[in-house]
C-alpha cells in the first residue's frame, strides 16, 4: 500500500497511519494476511520514532485490524468467516457521524446516499 | 605534487556535485520536481545546457587559479591557505550559481502551472519497505574490502608493533567501516512512493539499492587497496615508492566510478518512471533550503539528502540537527585554522640549540628536546638527509621537523630547513639528531661550539 502522511495536518502521525491501514483493508488494498513493514521499518522509512508506528499498530491490534507476532510481524487479521454485524464501538462512532451530518443541515437521504457512495469505494464481502 | 592532485580531486568533485548531479536526479531539476512530460521541454533542455556551460566556464577558471598558488614552494603555510581560500570560493561561487538556476526553474514551474501538493506529505511504498533489505546485494560482497583493510593492521603486528606507526594503520579500516555505514543508510532510506504502481516503485527502489550495494561492495576494494599502497612506502621508509602512481590510478578510479554510478542509477529510475503516468508528485522542500543549509521543524528527519543527491547534511530545524551541524562547522573551522596557525609558527619560529659543557638543548615548535652531552658519539656536518619516512612530525615545503625514520640511520630528529643546508648531525645512543641554524655561519658556529663541548 502507499501510505500518505500530511506532516503539517493537526491530526497526529499515529491516527495518520491508523486511518490510511483501515482505509487499505477497506478498499482492499490490504489483502487478509497480509504482512506490513515492522515498527522499526516504518519508523525509519517515515522518519518518526518507533513510538508513533508502536502506537498506531497497538491501536490497530486493539481495534481487530491487525496481528502483531514477534516473529512475523504485523499481519491484516484474517476474514471472520461468520457474518459479522456493528458492534457497540462502531455503532457509536456512526451515530457521531450521523449526528455531525444532520448538525451540519444534511437530510437523512443525503447523509445515506453519501454513505452508500463511500461504501461503493470499498471492496466488499459477498452476503 | 600532492597539492596538485588534492585540488584536482577538489575540482573533480565539485564538478559531480554542481555539474552531473542536479541535472540528472529522476522528476527533478535542481531539486525541484518537475513532472516527467516537462523533461524533455526546451525551456528546461535549455536551462540544463545554460547551467552546465556556465559551470564549465567556472570550473575552468578556477583550475587557472590554482596554477600560482601549486608553485608556491614557500612557505608552506601560504600555499595552504590560498588552497582552502580557493576552495571555499570555489563552493560560494558554484552554489550562488546554483540558487540562480533554482530561482530561474521555479519561475518556470510558475509559468507552467506545473502545481504541487499544498501539503507537507510524504508517501512511502510499504511493500518497497517489506523487501528493502533483500534488494541489497548480499553482505558477503562487502568482504574483499573489509579484509583487506585489515591489511596494514596485521603487517604493523607482525613487523613488532612500531607505535608511532600505529596512527597510519587506520585510515583504510576506517574507510571500510564508512562503506559498511554507507551500505546501512542506503538498505534504510526512505521507501518513497514515485507512483501509484507499487511495481514500478519496487523496480525504482530495486535499481537504487542493489546499485549502490554493488557499488559500495567494489569501492571499499578498490580504496583499501589504493590506501595500502599509499602506507606501504609511509611504513617501509621510502621502500615501494613506485606503488604510488598504482595508488594514485585507483584513487581516481575511484572517483570516477562514484560519478558513474550516481549516472546509471538515475538514468534507469527514470527509464522505469517514464512507463507509468501515476506519477506521485514529491513535495520538494526548496523553501527550507537557505544558503545551503535545510532548516524545517516540520520534518521528523534529523538528516535529509543533500540537493545534489550524493551524501547527507543535517536538518538545522531539528534541535540535534542544528547542534551537530554547529558542532561540525565549528570544528572544521577550528582545525582549519589551527592548522594554519600551526604550520606558519613551525616555518617562521627558528630552530634554536643552546649549548653547554653539560648539556645540549633544542627549542622548536612542538618537538625540542635536551640531553647530555655525554651521550654524544660522533658529530659531522653532512650535505644531505638520507631518505626515510616521517614518524611524528611535519614535513612541507623545505621544512624537516619531528621525528622520522631514515634509511641506513633509524630514528632520527630533524631540525632541518633543507634550504639550509649543510645540516649538522649529532649522533646519540639511540638517535641522531639533524639541525640547521639560520644562516651557514650559524650552523658553522654552533658545530664548533659542540666540539668543544665534547672534547
Amino acid at each position: 500500500m502507499i501510505l500518505k502522511l500530511d506532516l503539517s495536518s493537526d491530526i497526529p502521525l499515529y491516527q495518520q497511519i491508523r486511518n490510511q491501514i483501515v482505509l487499505a483493508v477497506g478498499k482492499g488494498e490490504l489483502k487478509p494476511g497480509e504482512s506490513l513493514p515492522t515498527v522499526r521499518q516504518l519508523a525509519s522509512d517515515i522518519g518518526v520514532n518507533s513510538m508513533t508506528v508502536n502506537k498506531a499498530y497497538a491501536l490497530l491490534k486493539s481495534e481487530g485490524y491487525l496481528l502483531i507476532d514477534r516473529r512475523k510481524g504485523a499481519q491484516v487479521c484474517p476474514l471472520k468467516e461468520e457474518h459479522v454485524g456493528p458492534d457497540a464501538d462502531f455503532m457509536e462512532k456512526l451515530t457521531l457521524l450521523a449526528a455531525e451530518a444532520t448538525a451540519k443541515g444534511l437530510t437523512k437521504e443525503v447523509f445515506l446516499a453519501a454513505c452508500k457512495q463511500a461504501a461503493e469505494k470499498m471492496s466488499q464481502k459477498e452476503e | 605534487m600532492i597539492m596538485l592532485l588534492i585540488a584536482l580531486s577538489m575540482l573533480i568533485t565539485t564538478a559531480i556535485v554542481f555539474y552531473i548531479l542536479p541535472v540528472n536526479e529522476p522528476g527533478r531539476l535542481f531539486g525541484l520536481f518537475l513532472p516527467p512530460e516537462m523533461e524533455k521541454t526546451q525551456e528546461v533542455r535549455q536551462l540544463r545546457s545554460g547551467y552546465q556551460k556556465l559551470l564549465w566556464l567556472l570550473l575552468l577558471i578556477f583550475a587557472v587559479l590554482a596554477v600560482p598558488f601549486l608553485f608556491i614552494r614557500k612557505p608552506f603555510w601560504i600555499q595552504f591557505t590560498c588552497f582552502f581560500l580557493w576552495e571555499i570560493l570555489q563552493l560560494i561561487v558554484c552554489s550562488l550559481l546554483f540558487n540562480r538556476y533554482v530561482r530561474k526553474t521555479e519561475q518556470l514551474r510558475a509559468q507552467k502551472g506545473w502545481t504541487l501538493p499544498a501539503h507537507e506529505q510524504i508517501s512511502v511504498d510499504t511493500s518497497v519497505s517489506l523487501v528493502r533489505k533483500k534488494l541489497a546485494v548480499h553482505p558477503a560482497a562487502m568482504l574483499p574490502g573489509t579484509l583487506l583493510s585489515l591489511v596494514p593492521l596485521l603487517i604493523w603486528l607482525m613487523e613488532g608493533r612500531d607505535w608511532a606507526m600505529l596512527p597510519a594503520v587506520f585510515p583504510a579500516p576506517l574507510s571500510a567501516t564508512l562503506f559498511w555505514a554507507a551500505r546501512a543508510a542506503c538498505i534504510r532510506a526512505r521507501s518513497i512512493a514515485y507512483s501509484e504502481n507499487t511495481d514500478v516503485n519496487r523496480a525504482c527502489h530495486a535499481v537504487f539499492v542493489r546499485g549502490w550495494t554493488i557499488y559500495f561492495a567494489a569501492a571499499s576494494a578498490i580504496l583499501s587497496i589504493s590506501l595500502i599502497l599509499l602506507w606501504l612506502p609511509e611504513y617501509f621508509s621510502g621502500q615501494y615508492s613506485w606503488v604510488t602512481v598504482p595508488a594514485v590510478i585507483l584513487l581516481f578510479l575511484f572517483i570516477f566510478s562514484t560519478m558513474l554510478t550516481v549516472i546509471r542509477i538515475r538514468q534507469k529510475q527514470q527509464r522505469i518512471l517514464g512507463m507509468t503516468d501515476q506519477y506521485i508528485p514529491q513535495q520538494d522542500d526548496n523553501r527550507y533550503w537557505k544558503g545551503g543549509f535545510y532548516n524545517n521543524p516540520i520534518d521528523p528527519r534529523l538528516m535529509v539528502p543533500k540537493r545534489s543527491g550524493l551524501g547527507m547534511t543535517f536538518n538545522v530545524g531539528n534541535r540535534f540537527g542544528k547542534l551537530f551541524t554547529i558542532l561540525t562547522l565549528g570544528l572544521s573551522g577550528l582545525l582549519i585554522v589551527g592548522l594554519i596557525g600551526m604550520f606558519a609558527w613551525m616555518e617562521t619560529a627558528p630552530f634554536l640549540m643552546k649549548v653547554n659543557a653539560e648539556t645540549v638543548s633544542i627549542s622548536a615548535p612542538i618537538y625540542g628536546t635536551e640531553f647530555p652531552v655525554s651521550e654524544i658519539r660522533e658529530i659531522s656536518l653532512v650535505d644531505s638527509i638520507p631518505s626515510g619516512a616521517r614518524t611524528n612530525g611535519a614535513a612541507a615545503g623545505d621544512l624537516l621537523l619531528g621525528h622520522f625514520r631514515l634509511d641506513g640511520v633509524g630514528d632520527a630528529l630533524l631540525y632541518v630547513h633543507t634550504d639550509q643546508m649543510p645540516c649538522i648531525k649529532i649522533e646519540l645512543e639511540e638517535k641522531t639528531i639533524y639541525f640547521t641554524a639560520e644562516t651557514e655561519e650559524e650552523t658553522a658556529a654552533l658545530l664548533e661550539l659542540l666540539k668543544e663541548a665534547v672534547s
